[in-house]
């Protein structure tokens, strides 16, 4: 779980990885590094913490090269010192590499390396790599042949960048971690995500697990595994550089929540039919899912509440829906049938559980389809169809936007299911249409007329905060409960409502808050629970749009929602618990967009 | 003053009080002339004047700006600064000290303005001992802007408060100024608590020099101009503008000079004629007549509606039947009258009006208020009240 950059033919090699490095920080930052090739042999120049503390060392002690390759890393294995951090060399210095997954075999690797009297520096598992050239360039083995040769006794999820004595070259390739090549102008880039080099160039290949590329300043080469050239399409992107600043915000996350709006009208554009009171998917005429039986919604953390959500709603319109933590999926096995759909959640597109357990499902016979927001990722080439949500490179660890328009693309998508498996639109379409089209303008509401900071103020310094709701505003509780934890570090916990009384309800004290969602379905029910939790005086925040009903007469404090179908209310909920999330924080000082221990996109299992 | 100048200031922070309701929730700058907010226009100026640099001064809902700008200037360099308490335009301006140097432009950011006026006035500036350059345009109304007292071709003074000027020379907002300005800045007395850039000028030492911009200037700092301003701008291009994704009903007629944007929905029979605009995702019901005016984004305009010469905001909802008729109405803004002016009527943001209600000229609806059904209204209704017939 790391970020890897590599550049050649750019006019200062230090500058561009630097600079790739800090827009990857997301991928993770206990420590980063850069190996540049010049005149004299190979610099390097690595450090614990974030990318900052490179940059530091590098103004300090300047390094120069023609090209080179960076890392920044999020420990697997090894503690996070200087020696563990990236790039790793063999012995002579001669060879650098950098790389992201984790190689399952190292172990044995490592002892065979020691045996045949290989000294390590680190305790990482990608060390064995540089050795491993190494050998095979002492054993006569060009540089190009000495890569391939040491990949090719490498198991496990990898994306690798090297380079090797003088040959003016990077070689690369990717196994199970993501990996791009970015073609500029007489310059070229390899990543692990395209906004490291996305100032430089929009002119990107995606390559696929098994291929080898060969870059130099003069062109690239791409061939898979037993040396055949592939050919593999540059594609333009779209992601504009300063799309990743924070636009004046003080934070990603806050800058993210607050486009909110604009993401959700991305999401929708096109897709509703609000006279026909149903949804028109470019990418699934109506029929497209006609034969379906089930569907299994596989993702991890955030992704894995809107799954959770998506499930709710195909449920309550009668097709049998279950939502899976994607790394549960493989160890369970829950059964597969060819009439199963299998919908993927992942923001990224890249997250190793998910990719997992999708093949899991392919080689049972599944249907499978992507619900992502990265153009390309590897869950898109894994799975039959794709449905992207169009919300934006987000940079934050905490995951805002994408979640409401996850929530939002599995909205259309579950409708649109809906009515090819039962033959006709679910009662509630066209209101339910409309609400969608009103929700970008909802949330705006929200953002406008937000109290949350006052809330937060308001509960500072609590021993626990608590979430609730049924329905789906059960997984908007996680959801707002993980967002808390995430970023705050204080005990944040969420459940159904109706599972209060079952155990929860003894960790309940005046000096926990309870946050209740009610979405206009089911309200009474949860109204008990908030009787109950207040008869233990925990204090409640309801978030609701009732405005002078019981639950606003009950509760201590309310967050007010608009007016607008059940069935989305959970998303207008779940931006309240966001702003709620992010000035606890802030009142906390935490490091918003880097909470600690945690990385954007989780790649290794 | 041989090297090109390649940065400027936008001061954006104002809160826009003579535009309420339309102000509550969105800063001036962002309010939608032919669809695209004020802002654009100005940073489209710069940017094609050989700005490389942009500092945008932010205050009244900063994140309207921030978030728009930020993705639709994603490929220029915007740096934002922002203005916490509302002290004026030049305390605006003094917090880009340090992140502009040399000569630089600095804007109004809620004035429309082209690329001509500002290589006009870089050129003035240039090829003059000047330490100020000042765009002045001519205007009808000059009591409304800050009178320009001129002395062959330098400027003497600009008079905020010209109640009964015989000059028709106006200050257009747009200037140059060198870093002497920002000492200068510094010994201007507040007015009412804040300092006002035009002031600057008595305390700059050395000649502040003025140039007349006319044409690509347009200010829409009151209602009525927000809808004079859209319809000059869409009186230049020849036809209508439609999006893609919107629907327009087969029986409904969209006339030329119109815009219309992503996702909206017309329906049949309806007319939007000349000077209308619809931003995204607005609807409007069967039979509707929409007459020179704006709808904004997410507006939800119903069936057998008249509007004319009005203003309805983001979210809000017109119910069916209603009728702005439009007309010539006397408009106190800001404790001060404008008699005999073209408006309808201005509905703020997510406003609900209900079914049949009749909007006098000149009348306002706050944002979040609600107009029960049948209501005749005359004047204003303040933001998240509810009036019942």
């Amino acid at each position: 779980m790391c970020g890897i950059t590599a550049c050649i033919g750019a006019d200062n090699s230090v500058d561009s990885l630097v600079d790739g490095l800090q827009r990857l920080e997301y991928r993770g930052y206990d420590s980063a590094g850069i190996a540049v090739k010049n005149g004299s042999g190979i610099s390097l120049t690595k450090r614990v913490g974030e990318v900052s503390e490179l940059v530091a060392a590098v103004e300090q002690n300047p390094i120069a090269g023609d090209y080179g390759i960076g890392h920044t890393r999020w420990a697997t294995h090894g503690g996070v010192t200087d020696g563990n951090a990236h790039p790793h060399t063999d012995e002579s210095g001669r060879i650098a590499v950098v790389h992201n997954g984790i190689i399952s075999n190292f172990q044995s690797l490592r002892s065979d390396l020691e045996s045949r009297g290989h000294v390590f520096s680190s305790e990482t598992d990608t060390e064995v790599i540089p050795h491993l050239i190494e050998e095979n360039l002492r054993d006569g083995a060009t540089p190009e042949e000495a890569f391939r040769a040491a990949v090719g006794s490498l198991s496990g999820s990898y994306a690798i960048a090297a380079i090797i004595g003088d040959e003016e070259a990077i070689f690369a390739t990717r196994s199970g971690s993501p990996l791009v090549l970015g073609v500029g102008d007489g310059e070229y880039y390899l990543a692990s995500d395209v906004p490291a080099f996305i100032q430089h160039t929009a002119r990107v290949v995606y390559l696929h697990d098994g291929d080898f590329v060969v870059t130099r300043s003069d062109g690239y080469e791409i061939t898979d595994s037993a040396g055949r050239a592939v050919d593999r399409p540059v594609e333009h992107v779209e992601w504009d550089p300063e799309t990743a600043t924070k636009g004046g915000y003080e934070h990603y996350m806050y800058k993210e929540i607050h486009e909110q709006p604009g993401a959700l009208r991305r999401t929708t554009q096109g897709r509703l039919n609000t006279h026909a009171g149903g949804v028109e998917l470019e990418e699934f005429p109506p029929e497209s899912f006609a034969d379906v039986k089930q569907v299994h919604l596989l993702a991890m953390g955030t992704s894995h509440h809107a799954g959770m959500y998506a499930a709710s709603l195909l449920n309550s319109r009668g097709i049998p829906a279950y939502a899976f933590m994607a790394g549960e999926y493989s160890v369970i096995k829950p059964p597969v049938t060819p009439d199963t759909l299998v919908i993927a959640v992942s923001q990224s597109g890249e997250t190793a559980d998910t990719l997992d357990a999708v093949r899991r499902a392919r080689a049972a016979g599944a249907r499978t389809l992507a619900v992502t927001n990265v153009v390309g990722s590897s869950i898109t080439r894994e799975c039959d169809d794709e449905l992207l949500i169009r919300a934006g490179p987000e940079i934050g660890v905490a995951a805002t936007k994408t979640f409401s328009s996850q929530v939002t693309a599995l909205t259309l998508l579950t409708e649109r299911i809906v009515e090819d498996v039962t033959g006709a639109k679910s009662p509630a379409a066209r209101d339910l249409m409309e609400a969608l089209s009103r929700l970008p303008g909802d949330v705006q509401e929200v953002l406008d007329t937000s109290m949350a900071r006052e809330i937060a103020i308001e509960y500072e310094g609590s021993d626990a905060y608590f979430f609730i709701g049924r329905g789906v505003a059960h997984p908007v509780a996680l959801e707002g409960a993980l967002k808390f934890k995430e970023i705050s570090y204080e005990h944040a916990e969420g459940f159904a409502a109706s599972e209060l009384k079952h155990g929860p309800l003894a960790l309940v004290t005046p000096m926990s808050p309870v946050f209740a969602i009610f979405t206009g379905h089911d309200d009474e029910a949860t109204l008990s629970n908030v009787k109950e939790v207040q008869a233990r005086g925990a204090p409640v925040v309801a978030i609701t749009s009732d405005r002078s009903g019981e639950v606003t007469e009950f509760a201590d404090h309310v967050l007010r929602i608009p007016d607008t179908h059940p069935d989305i209310a959970g998303v207008l909920a779940n931006v309240q618990l966001q702003l709620v999330a992010y000035h606890a924080a802030d009142l906390l000082e935490r490091p918003i967009d880097k909470p600690r221990n945690l990385a954007k996109c989780v790649t290794v299992e | 003053m041989n090297d090109r100048i390649t940065e400027a200031v936008v001061l954006a922070a104002g809160e826009g009080r003579r535009l309420r309701p339309l102000t509550t929730f969105q800063p001036k700058p962002m309010l939608p002339v032919a669809n695209r907010p004020v802002i654009e226009y100005v940073l489209d100026a710069l940017f094609e004047s050989g700005i490389e640099h942009a500092v945008v001064v932010v205050g009244h809902r900063a994140d309207r700006i921030q978030s728009h700008l930020s993705a639709t200037y994603s490929d220029v360099d915007i740096e934002f600064v922002h203005q916490d308490s509302r002290l004026g335009s030049g305390h605006a301006l003094l917090l880009a000290e340090g992140l502009v140097s040399g000569p630089f432009v600095v804007c109004n950011g809620d004035n429309v303005v082209d690329a001509d006026i500002v290589s006009t006035v870089l050129e003035r500036f240039s090829t003059t001992d000047s330490v100020a350059t000042v765009a002045v345009a001519e205007s009808d109304t000059p009591e409304e802007y800050g009178v320009i007292v001129e002395d062959n071709g330098r400027i003497a003074d600009i008079d905020e408060h010209a109640v009964d000027s015989e000059g028709y020379l106006v200050n257009a907002g747009v200037y140059v100024f060198d870093d002497a300005v920002f000492e200068a800045l510094r010994h201007i007395p507040p007015h009412d608590g804040e300092t006002r850039l035009p002031d600057v000028i008595h305390y700059l030492d050395g000649n502040v020099t003025s140039v007349l911009v006319n044409g690509g200037w347009l200010d829409p700092s009151h209602p009525w101009g927000l809808l004079s301003v859209t319809e000059t701008l869409l009186a230049r291009r020849h036809d209508s503008a439609v999006a893609e994704s919107a629907r327009i009903h087969e029986r409904a007629l969209v006339g030329d000079h119109v815009v219309v944007g992503e996702d909206c929905d017309v329906g049949p029979g309806a007319v939007i004629s000349a000077g209308s605009c619809l931003q995204d995702n607005v609807s409007v019901g069967a039979n509707s007549v929409i007459e020179r005016s704006i709808l904004s984004t997410d507006a939800r305009v119903g069936a057998g509606v008249v509007l004319r010469d009005s203003v309805v905001g983001p979210g809000a909802t017109v119910g069916d039947g209603v009728v702005s008729p439009g007309g010539r109405a006397d408009v106190i803004l800001e404790g001060r009258l404008y008699t005999d002016r073209r408006l309808g009527s201005i509905i703020g943001d997510r406003a609900e009006v209900g079914a049949n209600v009749t909007l006098t000229a000149g009348s306002r609806v706050g944002a979040e208020a609600v107009v029960g059904p049948g209501t005749v209204l005359h004047g204003d209704v303040r933001e998240r009240v509810e009036v019942t017939h």
